[in-house]
């Protein structure tokens, strides 16, 4: 066919073909993970816009997507994420340059629910693979280039998992090449590390029911520690799943959705809403091993589901729907501005951009001192509960509806 | 009306003094009428009707609220389903008190559900009933009303009122010390959760109708609830003949 008669061609496919796999193998200036590249809501991008014209920020393509609150991941020109319809959940590639839709695979049932069907959990792409939770409990680890699937399993028939009232949320990480999510297994499988390669266990972890909140990795006294927020608490965890510490945040509640953050070097913050509050912590040692010590607890803040975000040794994030920044060492609030109903955002270059849960986006100055606004535009409308998502100055927004990209360069 | 009574319990004991020190309770709530539009325009008002959009869930709803008194209140939000899971069209949300029991019609069957409030949040809508709540007509057996002293809300230096309406029920009132106007009230009341459960309610957009001070931004906290009430028009003794306060019968 063409090969023998137009070797150019072959030139340029392979070319091409190359370009794709370094894209891939590449995480550096990517959104590869749930929260970004250190999965703490920060961008490692600079000079992205500060004044938008009056019709804001360029908008690149819109388009529709099925319900679902997932997050978005972006790994060179591709963006991934999860939607559903009526009967299906989905995993789908989009191309960021047009919007166009790459690839599409079945990821089980949907999950249905009055406050919206579909996934909850973000992708995580890692090494060449995405890997994907449905909120029914499908975990599958599929190649980024056309969706084939390398391997899948069910947690509710592998860990005889139930699926949660508000389906399965949690977005899985990578620590030294083991795959760390949460299963809601019995028999203390409510935390799992899997080998990615195969999908095999490595080691499950905590007799506990799970409680919709990704785990995190923080090192303290030069030992890294995974943090599990499960129904009864924050536990510690070694990298081979043994528990070093646990402390309880709101035992009776059982939906702590917001995942730990590192808001200091030494001080954990945790939050939940339904009128509960928050807890700061602090990483210490105690007879030579990790321990973790009570700082204060709280109303001061409420993370319904997306966290706070730690900038300048505060926090910042939705007392369900005032924004505040926190000071985590004590729990005084600093500063509130209401009028943005259950947002979520994320720290840029000095800013945050923030997205209103009616789907109005926001550039504020990044300040301990005070709310400062420097822009904002009316971008999606309805319910917009899916944190912004920052890849190449492109803006990545979406909701239960429609998925939207925004030109933020200079 | 009740706040003739109170007008003019609060100008004989109190004038309209208020010194820096040593505010009064009288003081405080005189300063407030005067805030609000004068005690003569306040007690002129029977009833309220506002109307608007309600902002819930990330969903706007259309929403009108009668407050008329003697327990009397309805709440409507057009599209709503209970919990504002999402907005459809044709369907609509009602909270109501007749004065004696509360009630709610929610959901997108046909016909919609028709529950009785308990006890607590009956409580709590008879005072929202009343167009100036705590700060309106005399005490009755068992109520007190407080001031609790000068406080830092966010920064902001208030007066927090107390104001124990009911059993169990317990209204904190946070009046700016600048301008006398309400900015915050949290309401303490029973819940059958496992933890204790607050209402917030935050006011402001204070503008004028008819020379009586309202809040046009109302927003509404309850657990992990947020309602954001825009006002977009306030009528003052509004016809409520047609509003209905009871409970429909059931079909």
């Amino acid at each position: 066919m063409w090969k023998g008669k137009h070797p150019e061609w072959m030139l340029l496919g392979s070319l091409l073909l190359c370009l794709s796999m370094a894209a891939w193998a590449a995480d550096d200036g990517n959104w590869h993970q749930y929260r970004g590249p250190d999965r703490t809501g920060w961008s490692h991008e600079t000079d992205i816009a500060t004044t938008w014209p009056d019709a804001g920020p360029p908008e690149v393509w819109r388009r529709d997507v099925g319900a679902a609150f997932s997050g978005m991941i972006v790994v060179g020109n591709a963006l991934f994420t999860m939607d559903s319809d009526a009967s299906k959940s989905y995993l789908f590639a989009v191309n960021t340059v047009d919007g166009k839709e790459r690839w599409r695979i079945e990821m089980g049932p949907v999950f249905e629910d009055p406050f919206g069907n579909g996934p909850r959990s973000t992708p995580l792409f890692h090494d060449g693979v995405v890997y994907a939770l449905s909120a029914q409990g499908i975990f599958k680890a599929v190649d980024p280039t056309d969706g084939s699937e390398h391997w899948s399993m069910d947690f509710k028939e592998k860990f005889a998992a139930a699926v949660p009232r508000w389906g399965f949320c949690a977005s899985p990480m990578m620590v030294d090449n083991m795959l760390i999510v949460e299963t809601g297994g019995t028999d203390g499988r409510a935390i799992t590390a899997f080998k990615p390669s195969d999908g095999s266990v490595i080691w499950s972890a905590i007799e506990d029911e799970i409680a919709y909140s990704s785990p995190l990795l923080v090192e303290h006294g030069g030992q890294r520690q995974l943090l599990c927020l499960t129904k009864s608490g924050l536990r510690g965890l070694t990298l081979q799943g043994e528990e070093l510490w646990q402390t309880a945040f709101f035992p009776d509640l059982g939906i702590t959705p917001a995942m730990p953050v590192l808001a200091q070097p030494d001080v954990v913050f945790l939050s939940a809403s339904y009128d509960t509050g928050a807890k700061a912590l602090r990483l210490k040692q105690a007879d030579g091993k990790p321990a973790v010590e009570d700082l204060w607890e709280d109303r001061v803040m409420r993370n319904h589901f997306n966290p706070s975000v730690a900038y300048q040794g505060h926090v910042f994030g939705f007392d369900n729907a005032t924004l505040k920044c926190v000071d985590p060492v004590n729990g005084k609030q600093v500063w509130a501005k209401r009028g943005f109903g259950k947002g979520s955002l994320m720290v840029v270059d000095g800013h945050f951009l923030l997205l209103s849960e009616r789907g109005k986006l926001h550039l504020v100055e990044a300040s301990v001192e005070a709310y400062r606004e420097k822009a904002a535009h009316q971008v999606l409308s309805g319910r917009s509960w899916t944190s912004p998502v920052l890849a190449g100055k492109k803006l990545f927004l979406r909701n239960r509806t429609q998925m939207v990209c925004l030109d933020l360069s200079r | 009306m009740k706040m003739t009574w109170l007008g003019l319990v609060l100008m004989l004991s109190a004038g309209w003094g208020l010194t820096q020190d040593e505010p009064s309770l009288a003081g405080v709530l005189a300063k407030y009428q005067t805030a609000r539009g004068g005690a003569d325009a306040l007690a002129k008002v029977q009833s309220l009707r506002m109307e608007g959009i309600v902002e819930f869930n990330g969903f706007d709803h259309p929403f009108v609220m009668v407050q008329a008194g003697e327990g009397r209140y309805h709440w409507q939000a057009e599209g709503m389903t209970r919990y504002g899971t999402s907005f459809e069209a044709g369907k609509s949300m009602i909270v109501a008190c007749d004065g004696d029991q509360a009630w709610v019609r929610f959901g997108t069957e046909d016909p919609p559900a028709l529950v009785d409030l308990p006890a607590a949040r009956t409580a709590y809508l008879k005072w929202e009933a009343e167009p100036f709540g705590a700060f309106a007509g005399p005490l009755r057996k068992g109520q007190t009303r407080t001031l609790a002293g000068r406080v830092d809300v966010d920064g902001r230096p208030a007066f927090h009122v107390r104001f124990e309406a009911a059993p169990d029920y317990v209204e904190n009132w946070y009046l700016d010390t600048g301008t006398l106007l309400p900015f915050r009230m949290v309401v303490e009341m029973p819940t059958d959760r496992d933890y204790e459960v607050r209402r917030y309610w935050y006011f402001q957009d204070y503008r004028a109708v008819d020379g009586i001070q309202f809040p046009h931004y109302m927003e509404r906290e309850d657990n992990q609830f947020v309602r954001v009430h825009h006002v977009a028009s306030v009528q003052i003794n509004p016809d409520v003949s047609n509003i209905s306060f009871a409970k429909p019968a059931t079909p």
